[in-house]
């Protein structure tokens, strides 16, 4: 009834696949671990991505996939677990811990992240990273989200409509 | 678990001051509506409608959250202007009120009916401030009709005794899961017409929370029934429920002589021969020193076939008599679950026991949760649950509970909170707090 310790459990070798960025470098990774894609899950349950042939994913970069691995790999362990109902809180304050971490990045890799969880359907980093979005957001006024998203200064005609546009919800300023 | 690295290294590029991307593009705007609505559905609701003033692009985008949770409305204009800029469907409309009227309501709740097509949580606060002052018996919010939520699948109201009646037409078609707490309704029959079978065909759980009237219930569908609320066979009538899995009420450990809630509780589980779950919450209250003792009261349960939760809210006391008290009663069952109330996310940790025939999970439970929802998106702390009525329960009495032969427990959380329970215990505690001083507290409360 013990939980595997943080998923090296070696025992022989874990099943791996291997996946191909859109500039066709090949990652290896632990099908568990790939598997917290929901797109992955059923290509790998159906065999795929192992021996020589790799599972293409055109939509992805390596330097984004090398990313969302890092997360997969990371989490596999608790997600094998059923989302970690035995995990220890020292375990789940780690994980709290790496989550922080990854998301302290740039912003472009930020929305290439959260680009690349959406089209693998990874639940788990899609909230991660739109929470952190989010977080930018959160409590600023409209022009200061826009500096703090890199948007653009407002043209004096898109000037004018924000204006309009503050009075139709002003219930949402107060 | 190695990764053939090449692009590894590329990966972690720290944020540097500020930097917006490069070239001043604005790539988030690039993102799919459906990836910029994950990112809204992390913001509170105004924050999310300030997002529409950034450009055209975002004009729209939070009409399309399928999710809207308003905290308290200063103005329930509002809330109806952000009903009618979309027909999305919301599969989850939460609102919060304070002192809300039959007036304010009708300003948006019809348009609501056109789009809920999953929860509806309405959550009226003031009132129960005024309740906890000793206004509790005084309905003067006047009466507010309810108008049929055709595709709704879960219904939560807390109206602060705010009077309802509902329309006499239309069937909650989807409804499967209703919840009503503080609510005075209009007619002396309209709980039990709204419930029963030809209103709400589908409904398959009930949970009445303290509303107080004359009922006659017809509702032979019902799976699940939690009943924590004024209860007399002579002026509420259950039809027969064949199809009900669990029974769900509270009981206090201690409390005055005279105490109604724990004789409305032992004569709703007598109308119970049998039941496949029962969940009995049992709660103390903070300072039990001049209370009696009740669990000699219950003397029988119904046979419960399967399981039997018991939930404990224990303020720091030790929590073993009373449960062992159930469990001597209950001595058939096949699985205990132990929840235990506490604001630590405790770690519990108990013995194995060897040759146990009964599985036995035991929840250490955050009791925070406002109503009716599991979005843990959802702040985490409610006003009305202040932190000092939580004690942390001692590891060591949580082993005391468990009966010998039971064996090694599972931690785990739950998805959902008993609110409709401990909102009650809440209420209790505090009115036992306010209305007990210490010169009144042996003195019965009739």
């Amino acid at each position: 009834m013990a939980a595997p310790e943080s998923g090296d459990g070696n025992n022989g070798a874990a099943r791996m696949v291997t996946l191909i960025s859109s500039d066709n470098t090949r990652f290896e990774v632990e099908a568990a671990a790939a598997s917290l894609s929901q797109t992955l899950q059923l290509t790998i349950l159906d065999g795929g991505g192992g021996g020589g042939d790799g599972i293409p994913l055109p939509n992805v970069d390596s330097a984004t996939l090398s990313k969302v691995l890092e997360y997969c790999i990371k989490h596999a362990p608790a997600a094998a677990n059923g989302g970690a109902p035995n995990a220890t809180a020292v375990d789940r304050a780690e994980l709290e811990r790496f989550d922080n971490e990854f998301v302290n990045i740039d912003q472009s890799v930020l929305y290439s992240l959260i680009m690349a969880a959406h089209n693998l359907e990874i639940e788990g980093l899609q909230s991660l990273v739109a929470k952190k979005v989010a977080d930018m957001i959160k409590g600023k006024s409209p022009m200061e989200i826009r500096r703090t998203l890199g948007f653009p200064d407002p043209t004096p005609e898109e000037q004018a409509e924000m204006n309009a546009h503050m009075l139709e919800y002003g219930w949402a300023y107060e | 678990m190695s990764m053939e690295q090449s692009g590894g290294e590329v990966a972690a590029k720290r944020v540097s001051d500020n930097d917006a991307s490069a070239g001043g593009e604005d790539c988030l705007s690039a993102l799919p509506d459906e990836v910029l609505v994950l990112i809204l559905l992390c913001l509170y609701i105004k924050d999310a409608v300030w997002t529409s003033v950034l450009s055209r692009r975002w004009r729209r985008i939070w009409t399309l959250l399928p999710v809207l949770r308003f905290g308290i409305v200063r103005d329930s204009r509002y809330l109806s202007s952000a009903l009618f800029a979309s027909e999305v469907p919301l599969r989850n409309l939460h609102v919060t009120d304070r002192n809300a009227s039959p007036e304010s309501l009708a300003t948006w709740l019809p348009t609501a009916t056109r789009r809920v097509s999953g929860k509806l949580v309405l959550v009226n606060f003031a009132s129960e401030r005024r309740a906890a002052d000793g206004e509790l018996e005084e309905s003067q919010g006047g009466t507010f009709e309810l108008p049929c939520f055709e595709t709704a699948t879960l219904i939560g109201l807390s109206l602060g005794f705010l009077g309802l009646s509902v329309l006499p037409a239309g069937v909650f078609a989807r409804l499967t899961e209703l919840s009503l707490g503080d609510v005075r309704f209009h007619g002396p029959g309209d709980l039990g017409d709204v419930v029963s079978s030809p209103r709400c065909p589908c409904l398959q759980k009930l949970s009445i929370d303290n509303n107080q009237h004359v009922v006659n219930i017809s509702a032979p569908q019902l799976e699940s029934l939690k009943w924590v609320d004024a209860y007399d066979p002579s002026s509420i009538h259950l039809g027969s429920m064949e199809h009900l899995q669990m029974l769900s009420t509270y009981f206090f450990v201690y409390a005055s002589d005279g105490f109604t809630d724990n004789r409305a509780c032992l004569m709703l589980l007598s109308q119970f021969k049998a039941i496949e779950n029962l969940v009995l919450s049992l709660g103390y209250l903070l300072d039990i020193d001049n209370l009696q003792y009740l669990m000699e009261d219950m003397t029988m349960l119904p046979d419960v076939i399967t399981s039997l939760e018991l939930i404990v809210t224990s303020n720091g006391h030790a929590i073993g008599a009373c449960s062992f008290h159930v469990l001597r009663i209950c001595s058939g069952i096949k699985r205990l679950k132990l929840t235990l109330s506490s604001t630590l996310n405790l770690e519990v940790k108990l013995f194995a026991y060897q040759g146990s025939k009964v599985p036995v999970t035991v929840i250490d439970k955050i009791f925070v949760a406002p109503v009716w929802d599991s979005d843990n998106s959802w702040p985490m702390e409610s006003p009305r649950f202040d932190r000092r009525w939580f004690i942390a329960l001692p590891a060591a009495a949580a082993a005391a509970v468990l009966p010998a032969g039971l064996a090694k427990l599972h931690p785990t959380h739950p998805p959902f909170i008993q609110s409709a329970i401990t909102r009650t215990a809440w209420r209790s505690v505090q009115r036992q707090e306010s209305n007990s001083p210490h010169e009144q507290r042996n003195q019965p409360r009739a």
